[in-house]
Parts: C-alpha cells; structure tokens; sequence
C-alpha cells in the first residue's frame, strides 16, 4: 500500500515544482523579483525487514536494506542573483548592483526590497508602489522640502542623495550575511529573520534611472516545467503499476477457479 | 492543482494589463499632449505550504508564492516634441506643468495640452469645452493679437506695437504627478496620492515655459510600444503554456484512476 502514498508525494512534490514555476513566469517582468525553485528531500531513511523467515527463526527479522518513504518539500529556495538593468529615465526608478536592499517601512516595521520603483507622496516622502515609506539615514526621505521645490533630484551610486546640488540625504541600503533566511512577504518585499549587517556593502551601487527587471529566465523556468511535467507522469505510472499491483492480489490471488 | 493554474493565471492577467496600456499608447500615438503610461509588477503574497498540508522539511519556513499582478501604473511625464501649428492659442508647455481648466460643474482639472479656443464671450476654453482658468477674456480681441510670453503672461498687441497687458495664464505641478487620476480627453484629476497643486508662474519653480503657436505632440514612441508588446506577449504566452501543463497534470491525475 505504501506504494500508493509514496507515488502520490512524488505528484505534489512535483505539483509544487509547476506552482513554483507558475509564480516565477507570472512574476518574469517584476522588478526586483527573484526567482525560487523548490529543493526536494526524502522523508527520514527506515530500516526495512522481513519478517517471518528472519535466520530460520519463526517470526524474526531479516533486514533488507534502508528506504525512504517518500518526498517532502525541502525549501523554496530565493536565487539572490543580480537581474538585468533596464533604463527608464525615470527620476525615481532606482536600481542596485552588487548585493544589498533598499529598506521600507510597513506599519512601524522594517521590509526589504530590490524593486527601486519609487514615487513621492502628497507630502513629497519618497514611497514604494504600494505608499510605503522609503528609509534613508534617518529615517523616510523627503525630498519636497520648500526651499527646493521642484529643482532636480540626483541621486549617487553611493545612494546620496542631492536636490538642486544639496544633498538632502542618504538612501538605506543594507545587506544580509545569509541572505536565503530573507523570507518573501509579496508586494516585492522581504521580512528578515535577523538583523542587516552593520557595515555597509562596499560593492553595492545605486543606478538612478534603471530598474533592475526580474533574474526569471524564461528558457530555466520551461526546462523546469517540463521536468515537472514528466516526474508528474512518471509518478503516475507508478500509481497505475501499483493498482495493478493491488488489483492482483485482490482480485486473482486466492479466487477460486 | 488549482493553485497551479492560478499562479499562472494571474500572471496571464497582469501581462494582460501591460498589453492593455501598450495597445492605450498606440492609439493615442498621435494625441497632442498624450502622455504614456506603462504597467508595474507586484508579486502577491506567499504562504505556508505546511498549512497546505503539503510535506515540508520541518525545520524550515517553506512558502510558495501566489503569482502577479499589476500593482501601479506609470505615466511618462517625458517631453513630447515640440510642434508648430501657427494657431495663437496653441500654448505648449516645455518642461513639467499642467494647465488648469473648471468644467461646467466648477470641477477642476489638469490638460498637458494647451490647444484652446475662444467661446462666445471671449473666455478660453479646450475642446471638450472645459474653461481655462484665468482671470481675463478675450472678448472683442482679435486673436491675431494675441500674445502669450513664455512666463504666461499674455498680451494682446495693437497696430501701433502698444501692449497691453489682459492676464496671466498660471501653470500647476504635482509632488507625484504618478498619481494623478487620468480621465478622458487628455484631462487630470487631483487624488489622494498626487498631493496638492501648486500654481505658479510658469518658468519659475521647476515649472516649465510656455511656447505659443506649438504644440506637444504625445511622447508615445512606437519602437519602444513595439519592444513592450513583444514583451508581454512573450510572458503571457509563456504563462499560458504554464496553465496547460498543469491542465496536463490535472489529466494525468484523472487518468491514475482506470
């Protein structure tokens, strides 16, 4: 019967891979978005015996090797790899090379994110798309300050910040000494388990004027869904040899001719 | 399995917006003022897979994601090109601005483009009828006189080359132009996220100048329109074929029981 339970996890564990693969290629053009892919692992090895002919004892034990009894989702994991940059010309478009987060404040807590796509709010604060505050040194940025009103922003690769030549502040931008425990959050943000690094990254850089588009590739994400696709069937032979299996012994095994 | 579908799905959607705002571009390619706009992506939350009694490594927080969708859309406040018409009350604004109008219900509204018309009592107006707000009439001037410098300050000129002074014609900018809520006929409305407007003589500010007798073609470039519906149909098609792989799996599963 086990048979039965294993070849059904080899269809989720690859169900799970096609959802993965589904998310990523939705999420091919969001900026800053990196892709994940589902690592699978076996369930704990257990030792297998037979019973009943065990060293010529009735009722003892002959082991006969280990086996797993079937697959589990290991962990989605994030590829942290540099995307493309794309210009845009925008004045708020932001775009980091080399590691590193922009930080944003949600509801009093601290997310992270790559997607520099930023705007400012009716009060001139620097926000991402969804109106959430973007953090500089000390705290959000505001770049509509009176006595610069609408003089240009410019903005370094070190992330200063300069409003008609002055500069106003600092983009935060912080990096992780393990970034996979970086947790996904949606809205392109990250929720980090442990705090950033106290130094900052010497190799980021800020690109104003540049997104960085998604590090999806198109042609990985169908290898993956092909893969998918054929475990998935693999497994489901499995299943039908197994019912047969099951239907032989049900059905002939003892029938009376 | 239907999760499957619908991470994909929802990206069929999204790229279904990008293409909507490209095929938006392409028509309006030759709409004086017309600004273009492009779509944003957002990924959408991401959830336990445990609580989805999928088996997970236990020692570890494994979540899957949900898909996409379109979460802003961007309006391209790039200069158009400039272009002359020789008509006096076409006043095209080079730089950043937008000029105020007052519909019939005394709503106000922002227009990029500057092609006004003179009503029967002299006042200015668009075409789709809206009065520019200004504190001056052109009634019984002919427009021939007109004279509009590039800080707005308009005046009507006799045969002698005496000026006199009619009015001002005031620009207004945004803290987030972004958003702006784009209605129909080139128009603007105030909303919650684009802040206050500010008035101001144009050429001052960061406001840009006026320059009569042009006006701003759209700044829809048809290559790069190009470029983006490639883009996106290539995604969509792509998120499609995920959703008949796993409308294959759906089958196969179906199949497992003879």
């Amino acid at each position: 019967m086990r048979g039965l339970y294993m070849a059904e996890g080899a269809m989720l564990a690859q169900q799970m891979k096609l959802e993965t693969t589904g998310n990523n290629l939705s999420n091919q053009h969001t900026p800053g978005y990196n892709k994940d892919q589902t690592v699978q692992t076996s369930f704990a090895e257990w030792l297998v015996a037979r019973t009943g002919s065990g060293g010529g004892r009735p009722g003892g034990l002959t082991p006969v090797g280990s086996m797993a009894y079937n697959v589990a989702i290991d962990e989605e994991y994030t590829h942290m790899t540099q995307g493309e940059l794309e210009e845009t010309g925008r004045e708020l478009d932001f775009a980091l090379t080399g590691g590193g987060f922009f930080e944003v404040e949600v509801d009093g807590e601290v997310r992270y994110t790559r997607n520099g796509r930023f705007f400012l709010d009716e009060e001139g604060f620097l926000v991402d798309t969804e109106g959430n505050m973007v953090q500089g040194e000390d705290g959000p940025i505001n770049l509509s300050l009176d006595e610069t009103e609408g003089q240009e922003t410019v903005v370094e690769q070190d992330g200063s910040i300069y409003v008609g030549g002055e500069q106003v502040d600092q983009l935060q931008v912080v990096a992780f000494d393990e970034e996979a425990e970086l947790v996904k959050e949606g809205d392109n943000l990250y929720e980090a388990e442990e705090a950033p690094l106290e130094e900052p990254v010497e190799a980021t850089r800020v690109w104003q004027g540049f997104i960085e588009n998604s590090n999806v590739d198109l042609a990985r994400e169908m290898v993956d869904m092909l893969e998918a696709r054929n475990g998935f069937e693999t497994a489901q032979r499995v299943m039908i040899t197994q019912d047969a299996i099951l239907e032989t012994a049900a059905n002939e095994l003892g029938a009376l001719r | 399995m239907y999760r499957a579908i619908s991470n994909s799905f929802t990206g069929i959607k999204a790229f279904q917006g990008g293409v909507d705002q490209v095929a938006d571009n392409v028509a309006n390619v030759n709409t004086t003022g017309f600004n273009s706009s492009r779509a944003s992506f957002s990924d959408l939350v991401y959830r336990e897979l445990a609580e989805r009694r999928i088996p997970v490594n236990p020692e570890g927080e494994v979540q899957g994601g949900k898909g996409s969708r379109v979460s802003s859309v961007i309006t391209s406040f790039e200069q158009g090109t400039l272009e002359q018409t020789g008509r006096p009350l076409d006043v095209a604004i080079e730089g950043d601005g937008f000029f105020r109008v007052i519909g019939p219900d005394g709503g106000e509204a922002y227009i990029r483009q500057g092609s006004f018309y003179k009503d029967a009592d002299g006042n200015l107006t668009i075409a789709s009828g809206e009065l520019l707000d200004t504190d001056f009439t052109l009634e019984e001037i002919p427009l021939d006189s007109v004279s509009i410098s590039q800080e707005g300050e308009v005046y009507t000129e006799d045969e002698d080359g005496e000026r006199t002074e009619l009015g001002q014609i005031e620009t207004y900018t945004f803290n987030n132009p972004d958003g702006l809520e784009k209605v129909e006929n080139g128009l603007y409305l105030e909303s919650e996220t684009s802040g206050e407007p500010r008035a101001g003589s144009p050429g001052e500010e960061g406001r840009g100048t006026l320059q009569q007798y042009f006006l701003e073609s759209s700044n829809v470039d048809i290559s790069r329109e190009m470029a983006e519906l490639i883009k996106m149909q290539r995604a969509l098609e792509s998120s499609a074929r995920s959703v008949s792989t796993a409308n294959e799996l759906w089958v196969l599963a179906l199949q497992a029981k003879r």
